[in-house]
C-alpha cells in the first residue's frame, strides 16, 4: 500500500478540514481529486506529500518556481537532492552538456522547448505551468501528486499533458477541475466535499446524477462548477 | 493614532520647557553671511589638495560595507538564535561615531579602525534586514525543494535568487550611508572629507568647505552611475588593497584594554599606583564609584538625549507635515516639485552631524542647534517618503478644491498611519544622533562619553557606552510595541 | 542607451583614477619603518602642520631616518597614537604628557621650551562684560558663560579649572551659568572675541601669536586675569625606540631637539630654545590633575 490515512485530523493554516479521515491508495493506482472549490482538494494533496515527500514529485496549485531563476534551473530543482551542494552550485554557473540535453527534450514533450534560458517569471501562466510540472517529471519519482496541473492550459493541450505526466510516473494522484478530464484520465475518481469524500469509484461506476449532486447540492457551490459538468 | 501623537506632543513640549535652547552668540547671523557667501564662492583649486581624503572616504566606506556584509551574512543566517539577535542590535545601537572612540584606544586612529567603526554596527544593521528580507519574502520556492535538499544548495537555488533583488536595493542605500558615515569620522581625526570640512568650519575658510560640501554631493549623487553590482567585487579588492594599514595590530593593546583600561577604577587603583597591574576585588567601592558615575553623569546625560530626541522627533514630524505637500502631486506643480525634492535630497544626505556642527558654529553648543539639525535632517527624510506615499493615492472627483481642505480631510488622513509607522522607525535613529551630537557640547550622552575619552577614564566610557546601547534598545522595543499597538504597516524597516 | 553608455565610460574612468591614486600609497606605505611623532591639536591646524613639518625635516636630516609627522584632531587621539607606538615621539601639553608617559612604561619628557617651564594661562573676557584685568581672579565673573580650550589641555582646562575651584571653592559648573570646551586655544578666542561666550582662557603663547598675526580685536576682547606659572609643553618619547633604531636613539633625539637653534622652526612654536626635561618635572601637573579629578587617585 502507497498511503494510508486511519481515522485522521487534517489542518489547513491551523483550520481542521478533514476529521476522522480514512483513505487508502496503492501503488499503480491514477487517483484524481474533484468537487468544488473549498471541498479540501489541495489540503488533501498536501497531506498526502507529506507522508510520501521523499518518493513524490509536487505541482502546486500555484507552481511554486522561482521567477528569477531559467526555465532550466527550475527544472533541475526538482533534484537538488540527487546531486551535492557542490554540483547543484556548478549547475548554477554552468549546466553540464547531459544535464542541458535531458532538461530540453523533456521541455520539447512539454511544448516549451525554445524557452531554456528564459526566466521563468517572464512566461506566461500556461508556460508557467508545464515548468512546474516538467520540475515535477524531471523528479524521476514512483509517485506524482499535482494540484490542478492542467488549469492554465487550453482544453487539448490539457489533455496531452496529462497524458504526459502519467507516461512519466507509475502511480499518479491529481485533483481537476474538469470532471471530463478526471473521468477520461483516471483509474479512481474520488469526490470530496466539506471535508468528506462523497463518493470515491472507478469512472464507469460514476454517475453524473452523483457528479451533479457533488456540485450542486450546496448552495454556495459557484457557477463555473457546474458549467465544467456539462 | 491621535491619542500618541498628542502624547508625543505633550511630552515635547515639557520636554522644550526643560531643555535649554538659549542662542549663545551675540550676532548669531554675522557667520551665516559668510558661511553663504562661501558655498557661492567654492574654492575648487583646493580640491585637489584634498584627492587623498576623498579616496580614503570612498575607500573607507567600500572596506567598511563589504566587511560589514560579510558579517552581518554569516549573523543573518544565525538570526533566529536569541543571542545573536541581542549581538545584532546590540553593535547597531551604537553610533559609528562612538565606535571610533571605542577602537581607538585599542588600534590607534588608523584606516582598521575607521572601517571596523563602519563595519561593526553595519554588521548588526545587515544581519537583522537581511533576515527580515529572507524571512518576508516568497516562501513557496522554499517549501517545494525536494526533502534531503542540502541548506547551500537550497538556499542558492530558493533563497538567493528570489530575495536578491531586495538585498541589492538595501545594500546600495546602506553604501550611501557608510560614504556618509566615512564622511563624519573624519571630524575626529580620521583622513577622510569630514577632517578638511572641519578645519575649515573651524577656521572660517568658508569657500574650501563650500568646494569640500559640493564634492561631497557629488560623490553620493554620483552613485547610481559608478556603482555598478559588476564593479563592485572588483572595486571592494582594489579598496582593501589600497587600505593604509601602517599599523600592526598588537594583541598587547587589545589584552590591556579588555583586562585593564575598561575594568571599573576602584578594583585596578592599587595595582595601578603600585605598578603591578593588579586587580584588587573591591566590590563595595566599585559600587560607590558607579553611584557616583550614576548621579553625576548618566542621569543627566540620559535625561538630556531622551530630552532632546523627544524633542527633536515631533520637529521631524512637524518638519515633514509641512514639507511634504511641495513634492505631493495633489499640491504642487511639477516644477516646484523638482525644486523641492533637490531640496530634500541635500537636506537628507547632509549628514545630521555636519548640519549640527555648521548650526552649533552660528548660535552656540545649546540645545537649539541640535534640535533644528537633527529635525531637518530627519523631516526632509519622511517628508521625501510620506510625499512618494500620498503620489499613490487616487483622490476621486469630487475632492475638495480648496488645498487646506484637500490636506486636512483627503491627504492626511489617509497617509497618517504610515506616516506615523516611518516616525516610529526614526525614533531609534535619532535619539543615537541625539546621543552623538553630545560630543559637540550638547549635554548628552555623547558629551560625557567624549570626556570620558578625552580624559583616559575608558572605564567610566564605556558603562556610558553601555548605558546608551541600552537605552537605545529600549526606545527600539517601545516603539516597536506602540507600532504592533497601533497596527501600523511593518514593510517600512528597510529605510 | 546614451545613459547606459555615459554609466559605462563615467565608471571606468572613475575606477581608473581611484586605482592610480591608490597606486601611489601602496607606494608610499612600502618603506622601511620612519620615526612617526604627532602633536596635541591646540591651535590652528594649518599652523600646526607649518610647524611640525619644519620639525620633520629638521629630525630627518639630523637622524638620517624618514620622520613624519601625522596630524591628529583630537587630545585623546595624539594619546592612543601614543600608546599603540602608532607615534614614538610626541609633542604633548603637560596633562597629555602625564596621561601618555603614565600609560606607556619607560617612556620619558625629554625636553620642553625654555617658556614652558613657567607657562601661564590667560583669562580673557568679552569688552561688553565691563570686566578688567585685576591681579587676582574677579569675583564677578560668577553667573557668566565661560569657555575652556580642549578637555585635555593644561593650559586651556587643568590649570584654570584648579585655580577656579581654589579661588572660588566650587566647580566651574557651579560658579559659572554655562561650561563649554571649545577644542583649542584658537577656537576660545574666537568664541569669545565673537561673543559666544562671555569668558574664556587659553594659553599665553596663542594669545601673542594671534595678536602678533593681528587677529585679536582688542576692543572686543580683553585679559583680565594671568594665572600663577606652572610647566607645560614637552617632547615625550616612548621608551623602546632604542629597541627600534639600536641603544642611545632616544639620546640622540633628545640632543637633536635640544640642539636646535634655527629662528624659523623656534618661531613657529613660538619657542626661544628647547632644554632638557625629565618626568619628575611634571608630578605638579600630576597632583594637580589628580586634586581636580580628571586623572584619579
Amino acid at each position: 500500500m502507497l498511503i494510508e490515512f486511519k481515522n485522521e485530523t487534517i489542518a489547513y493554516k491551523n483550520k481542521v478540514v478533514f476529521r476522522d479521515f480514512s483513505l487508502e491508495i496503492n501503488e499503480k493506482e491514477r487517483v484524481a481529486l474533484i468537487g468544488p472549490s473549498g471541498a479540501g482538494k489541495s489540503t488533501l494533496l498536501r497531506a498526502i506529500y507529506n507522508k510520501i515527500a521523499e518518493q513524490a514529485s509536487y505541482v502546486p496549485q500555484d507552481y511554486g518556481l522561482v521567477p528569477q531563476i531559467s526555465v532550466l534551473h527550475n527544472v533541475y530543482m526538482g533534484r537538488l537532492d540527487q546531486h551535492s551542494s557542490w554540483q547543484n552550485l556548478r549547475t548554477l554557473i554552468r549546466p553540464a552538456t547531459e544535464i542541458k540535453t535531458d532538461i530540453t527534450d523533456l521541455l520539447a514533450e512539454l511544448g516549451i522547448s525554445n524557452m531554456l534560458k528564459k526566466r521563468a517569471g517572464e512566461l506566461s501562466g500556461g508556460e508557467q505551468q508545464r515548468v512546474a510540472v516538467g520540475r515535477a517529471i524531471y523528479r524521476n519519482s514512483p509517485v506524482m501528486i499535482a494540484d490542478e496541473p492542467v488549469s492554465a492550459v487550453d482544453p487539448h493541450q490539457a489533455h496531452s499533458l496529462l497524458e504526459t505526466l502519467s507516461s512519466h510516473s507509475p502511480s499518479l494522484i491529481l485533483s481537476l477541475h474538469s470532471v471530463e478530464l478526471a473521468l477520461s484520465h483516471a483509474t479512481r475518481v474520488i469526490g470530496l466535499r466539506d471535508g468528506n469524500i462523497y463518493f470515491d469509484a472507478v469512472p464507469d461506476k460514476i454517475s453524473s446524477r452523483k457528479i451533479n449532486k457533488l456540485f450542486s447540492k450546496n448552495s454556495q457551490v459557484n457557477t463555473s462548477s457546474k458549467f465544467n459538468i456539462k | 493614532m491621535l491619542k500618541t501623537s498628542l502624547i508625543l506632543l505633550t511630552i515635547a513640549l515639557f520636554a522644550l520647557l526643560a531643555a535649554d535652547i538659549e542662542v549663545l552668540t551675540l550676532d548669531p547671523w554675522r557667520e551665516l553671511g559668510r558661511l553663504t557667501l562661501g558655498f557661492f564662492t567654492p574654492d575648487f583649486l583646493a580640491v585637489w589638495n584634498f584627492k587623498e581624503a576623498l579616496l580614503n572616504t570612498i575607500v573607507f566606506a567600500f572596506c567598511g560595507t563589504s566587511l560589514g556584509i560579510l558579517l552581518g551574512t554569516i549573523l543573518a543566517f544565525k538570526f533566529e538564535l536569541t543571542a545573536v539577535r541581542l549581538f545584532a542590535a546590540f553593535v547597531r545601537s551604537i553610533h559609528e561615531i562612538f565606535w571610533v572612540l571605542l577602537f581607538l584606544p585599542v588600534f590607534g586612529l588608523n584606516a582598521f579602525c575607521g572601517v571596523l567603526a563602519i563595519a561593526v554596527p553595519y554588521a548588526g544593521i545587515f544581519a537583522k534586514v537581511y533576515a527580515e528580507i529572507i524571512q518576508e519574502s516568497e516562501a513557496r520556492p522554499r517549501d517545494l525543494v525536494p526533502v534531503g535538499t542540502s541548506g547551500v544548495s537550497l538556499f542558492f537555488y530558493a533563497v538567493l535568487p528570489v530575495v536578491w533583488n531586495d538585498l541589492k536595493q538595501y545594500t546600495a542605500y546602506r553604501f550611501e550611508c557608510a560614504l556618509r558615515s566615512s564622511t563624519v569620522l573624519g571630524f575626529i581625526g580620521l583622513p577622510t572629507l569630514g577632517f578638511h570640512l572641519e578645519t575649515a568650519f573651524s577656521e572660517g575658510l568658508y569657500s574650501q568647505a563650500g568646494a569640500l560640501l559640493l564634492l561631497f554631493y557629488l560623490l553620493v549623487s554620483s552613485l547610481r552611475w559608478w556603482l555598478k553590482p559588476k564593479f563592485v567585487v572588483l572595486f571592494s579588492i582594489l579598496s582593501w588593497s589600497v587600505l593604509p594599514l601602517t599599523t600592526q595590530f598588537s594583541w598587547e593593546n587589545m589584552i590591556r584594554f579588555f583586562s585593564w583600561e575598561i575594568v571599573p577604577w576602584p578594583l585596578r587603583r592599587d595595582g595601578f599606583f603600585a605598578g603591578t597591574g593588579e586587580v584588587s576585588w573591591n566590590l563595595n567601592a566599585v559600587s560607590e564609584w558607579f553611584v557616583k558615575l550614576l548621579n553625576e553623569e548618566i542621569f543627566w546625560g540620559v535625561i538630556n538625549t531622551l530630552i532632546l530626541t523627544q524633542i527633536a522627533l515631533v520637529g521631524s514630524a512637524v518638519i515633514a507635515l509641512v514639507l511634504f505637500p511641495t513634492v505631493s502631486q495633489h499640491f504642487s506643480t511639477k516644477l516646484l516639485r523638482q525644486v523641492s525634492h533637490l531640496q530634500l535630497i541635500v537636506l537628507r544626505s547632509t549628514p545630521e552631524y555636519l548640519l549640527a556642527y555648521i548650526f552649533i558654529l552660528l548660535w552656540g553648543p545649546s540645545m537649539l542647534p541640535a534640535i533644528i539639525a537633527i529635525s531637518l535632517h530627519n523631516g526632509a527624510i519622511l517628508a521625501f517618503l510620506i510625499g512618494r506615499h500620498s503620489n499613490l493615492i487616487n483622490l476621486c472627483h469630487g475632492f475638495p478644491k480648496r488645498r487646506l481642505d484637500r490636506y486636512f480631510f483627503e491627504i492626511l488622513p489617509r497617509i497618517y498611519g504610515s506616516f506615523l509607522a516611518f516616525l516610529f522607525y526614526r525614533w531609534e535613529v535619532i535619539l543615537r544622533e541625539s546621543a552623538i551630537l553630545g560630543i559637540l557640547g550638547v549635554a548628552t550622552l555623547g558629551f560625557y562619553i567624549d570626556s570620558g575619552f578625552a580624559e583616559e577614564k575608558l572605564d567610566v566610557a564605556f558603562v556610558l557606552l553601555l548605558v546608551t546601547a541600552l537605552l537605545n534598545l529600549t526606545v527600539d522595543h517601545i516603539s516597536q510595541r506602540t507600532r504592533k499597538h497601533l497596527h501600523l504597516s511593518n514593510e517600512t524597516s528597510s529605510i | 542607451m546614451i545613459h547606459y553608455l555615459f554609466g559605462q565610460i563615467f565608471g571606468v574612468v572613475f575606477y581608473g583614477i581611484l586605482f592610480l591614486l591608490g597606486q601611489t600609497l601602496v607606494t608610499n606605505t612600502a618603506l622601511a619603518q620612519p620615526l612617526v611623532f604627532t602633536a596635541i591639536p591646540d591651535q590652528d591646524t594649518e599652523r600646526l602642520q607649518e610647524r611640525f613639518n619644519k620639525v620633520a625635516v629638521y629630525l630627518q636630516e639630523k637622524l638620517a631616518i624618514e620622520v613624519i609627522y601625522i596630524p591628529v584632531k583630537t587630545y585623546s587621539a595624539s594619546i592612543a597614537a601614543f600608546k599603540n607606538n602608532a607615534v614614538q615621539l610626541a609633542w604633548f601639553g603637560g596633562l597629555s604628557g602625564v596621561q601618555a608617559r603614565l600609560a606607556v612604561p619607560g617612556s620619558q619628557a625629554i625636553a620642553l621650551g625654555e617658556e614652558d617651564l613657567n607657562f601661564v594661562s590667560y583669562f580673557i573676557a568679552h569688552t561688553s562684560t565691563g570686566i578688567t584685568e585685576a591681579a587676582t581672579l574677579p569675583d564677578n565673573l560668577a553667573g557668566r558663560t565661560f569657555t575652556f580650550g580642549s578637555k585635555g589641555s593644561t593650559s586651556g582646562r587643568l590649570m584654570p579649572e584648579y585655580f577656579l575651584r581654589q579661588h572660588f571653592e566650587k566647580t566651574p559648573s557651579q560658579i559659572f551659568r554655562r561650561v563649554g570646551f571649545s577644542g583649542n586655544h584658537s577656537k576660545s578666542l574666537q568664541l569669545v572675541q565673537s561673543g559666544s561666550y562671555e569668558l574664556g582662557v587659553l594659553n599665553y603663547k596663542v594669545w601673542e601669536a594671534e595678536l602678533a598675526a593681528g587677529k585679536i580685536n582688542l576692543k572686543k576682547v580683553r585679559i583680565i586675569w594671568k594665572s600663577p606659572s606652572y610647566p607645560d609643553y614637552n617632547w615625550s618619547i616612548r621608551g623602546d625606540v632604542d629597541k627600534i633604531w639600536g641603544i642611545g636613539f632616544l639620546e640622540k633625539v633628545k640632543s637633536v631637539l635640544l640642539a636646535i637653534t634655527d629662528k624659523e622652526i623656534l618661531q613657529a612654536f613660538p619657542r626661544k630654545k628647547f632644554v632638557a626635561a625629565d618626568n619628575k618635572l611634571f608630578i605638579p601637573i600630576l597632583k594637580t590633575a589628580q586634586n581636580i579629578g580628571i586623572i584619579r587617585k
